[in-house]
């Protein structure tokens, strides 16, 4: 795959994509209502490069992951996966697409199983698979664990032996044994010390140089994610609120949200940080079985008039390349107060 | 009255376990001034929670055990007072937030009732009808919305920003003189953090509290606090004004600790920085010297066989290093 010349411009496009969770009561479990996680993103990415979603808890960032994991029997919409729609293909389709689709989830502590040593836990998927023998598999996981930065002669130990950051380097050498093209990155560094975290993203950016990898990196930090992004979406209770490239996000900020979640980034020099402007947002991000209606934001929002409080914002292209929705927003990109 | 609300003095907590003695704190002395705002920083296995639940006297033995030291409280030695009498000061004239407020609160009780038991456990004679009040008014000024509401209600029906805020209510219900807060912001979300901070702040200048702030992240604390400790290896590195350690840092590790942090004031092509390796395993450091000498870039011979002293670098700056000049000069030609 590294020799691949040419790069798709549309490895990933999600259309309209949304994932509504019954919620049920009763002994016939009578739907009640939808808790819409996902309530309808779209977006494209280019092969090769990373696509950063960030979002507090309960935005739904980590649901667009499992929608196009199809982890998720709800996820409604269209997924086209390197020119193949999911709606096209069946289940054993299914199962090889997903072979090119790997996960590194947030918590190293509980996605490594405590019973298998690490070289298992790597070939695991492959042996499922039976892409290669064991023998093939074994030696195959010693090579990755050396990749991502572990000695070959730790991989009889088990995960309790190993730190926080280690155990994602090895959980990073699973989802690599798949040999796979695209790999959803779900809060790989958020249970990591600051120290650490720089370490696992830098790992990740030269395993996709390497390999010609196509990344989803989801976060809630966006100092970090920005690092590892090409463009970045900025998502709120189940929608996209602004998507630009990284670069644009941070100098140029369009959304309100946007803005409090710079804001509120720590900044470790005392100079710069006590004089700042802070937003600071008062309250939670609301249940997503009860939205809003208008704007998502308008409740925390200091911004928000009775426009927003009635009518939903369109999710539009105000400058090119550059995607935001709020009525607050000219086009051109221009706060109109 | 001293000015120091609490000194500890060469405190040493070691574990046993089955690989041998691991030494968590290691000979720690310092001090936190009436009032003060004073941040310990470290890694993960730096000992830095240890530290605080030493103070506490929270920890078990075995495999736990204070080997020495003197932690005076308010003129008193805590390492002298007998179980029921830390039992009257913990919660009360000292408390503590832990890091998941999910797993520090009780499941079965309500709210209101978690707070209201600390109340009257530590203050006799204080009737039902002023306890209620006095709960529901400290979940008003943590920010919690409609308290009569919802101090009846169960810690699963609060958010994980919410169930902090009740950790701070209830910590602050006895108006304790010392608040240690070990990690309260890391599970929570980048603008719940900056409102968990803010309500922190505001407690401890409302009610004249002492607070020690644990974190591994120095990004967090640059705005709010007054001093900070730099700890690594169960030693205190570092330690001084919150300017001298951010503005002119001499021990290396706390410069590679700044800059760690992701900065998003600056742009991506500033890079990012990382601390190679990983902390070390305080059961197979030897005792004298350097813990940082494995992963320091300007480390000699001498860091791995003599444990460097403490100097002051300036009045109240004091740091424990030998490469200090060298790597005083790397962080100036950084800057530069």
């Amino acid at each position: 795959m590294n020799e691949q010349t040419t790069r798709r411009d549309d490895f990933l496009v999600v259309r309209d994509l949304k994932v509504h969770f019954p919620v049920t009561r009763g002994i016939l479990k009578r739907t009640v209502g939808y808790v819409k996680a996902v309530d309808g993103v779209s977006f494209t990415i280019r092969q090769g490069e990373t696509l950063g979603i960030v979002g507090e808890s309960g935005s739904g960032k980590s649901t667009v992951g499992n929608g196009i994991l199809r982890a998720t029997p709800y996820a409604r919409g269209e997924i086209i996966f390197d020119g193949v729609n999911y709606k096209d293909v069946d289940k054993a389709g299914m199962r090889r697409l997903r072979k090119r689709i790997q996960v590194v989830m947030q918590d190293p502590y509980s996605s490594l199983d405590p019973r298998m040593n690490v070289r298992d836990c790597i070939s695991e998927g492959v042996r499922i698979h039976k892409t290669m023998s064991k023998a093939e598999a074994d030696a195959r996981a010693e090579e990755l664990l050396e990749l991502v930065g572990i000695r070959r002669s730790f991989a009889d130990r088990f995960p309790h032996e190993f730190s926080g950051g280690q155990r994602q380097r090895i959980c990073i050498a699973r989802a690599l044994a798949m040999e796979p093209e695209f790999i959803i990155c779900d809060e790989v560094v958020s249970a990591l010390d600051v120290s650490i975290q720089a370490q696992v993203v830098t790992l990740l950016m030269e395993m996709q140089r390497m390999f010609g990898l196509t990344y989803i990196f989801i976060g809630h930090d966006l100092s970090v994610v920005r690092y590892i992004s090409n463009n970045v979406a900025v998502m709120y209770l189940g929608k996209f609120m602004e998507l630009t490239e990284s670069e644009t996000l941070y100098e140029n900020p369009l959304h309100p949200y946007t803005k409090a979640l710079i804001s509120a980034a720590p900044i470790p020099d005392p100079r710069v940080d006590r004089v700042r402007e802070r937003i600071l947002l008062t309250g939670e991000i609301p249940n997503p079985i009860d939205p809003p209606a208008g704007c998502r934001f308008c409740t925390r929002c200091p911004f928000a008039s009775d426009e927003c409080r009635e009518t939903e914002p369109a999710f539009r292209e105000v400058v090119r390349g550059h995607w935001v929705a709020c009525h607050k927003v000219a086009e051109g990109g221009a706060w109109r107060g | 009255m001293s000015d120091n609300i609490l000194e500890v003095r060469r405190l040493r907590t070691s574990f046993f376990t089955d690989t041998g003695e691991l030494r968590a704190v290691d000979d720690m002395s310092y001090s936190v001034r009436r009032g003060e705002f004073c941040a310990i920083i470290g890694e993960s296995g730096s000992g830095k929670s240890v530290s605080a639940l030493s103070v506490m006297r929270l920890i078990s033995y075995p495999p736990g055990f204070i080997k020495g030291g003197e932690i005076l409280f308010d003129g008193r030695d805590l390492m002298g007072v007998s179980d029921k009498e830390m039992q009257a000061i913990r919660g009360s004239e000292i408390a503590m937030i832990f890091q998941e407020p999910g797993t520090a609160l009780n499941p079965v009780m309500t709210i209101g009732a978690q707070i209201e038991e600390n109340i009257r456990l530590h203050e006799r004679g204080v009737s039902r009808e002023e306890t209620a009040r006095r709960t529901a008014e400290l979940l008003e000024l943590v920010g919690i919305p409609d308290p009569e509401t919802r101090l009846k209600d169960y810690p699963h029906q609060f958010s994980g920003g919410m169930k902090q805020r009740a950790m701070i209510a209830m910590a602050m219900s006895c108006r304790p003189k010392l608040l240690f807060a070990d990690e309260p912001t890391t599970a929570l979300d980048v603008t719940v953090q900056a409102q968990v901070l803010e309500q922190l702040n505001d407690m401890r200048t409302r009610f004249g509290t002492s607070l020690v702030l644990i974190t591994h992240n120095l990004g967090v604390v640059a705005r709010y606090a007054d001093s900070v400790k730099i700890m690594y290896g169960g030693r205190i590195v570092e330690s001084g004004s919150t300017d001298d350690i951010f503005i002119e840092p001499a021990h290396p590790y706390t410069m590679g600790l700044i800059r760690a942090v992701p900065r998003l004031d600056l742009p991506r092509s500033h890079g990012l920085y990382t601390i190679e390796g990983e902390p070390p395993d305080m059961s197979k450091t030897p005792p004298d010297c350097c813990p940082f000498h494995y992963r320091c870039p300007y480390a000699d011979e001498r860091c791995g066989k003599e444990r460097p002293r403490d100097e002051e670098v300036s009045p109240g700056h004091v740091c424990a290093c030998f490469r200090r000049d060298v790597a005083k000069a790397a962080w100036k030609g950084a800057d530069a």
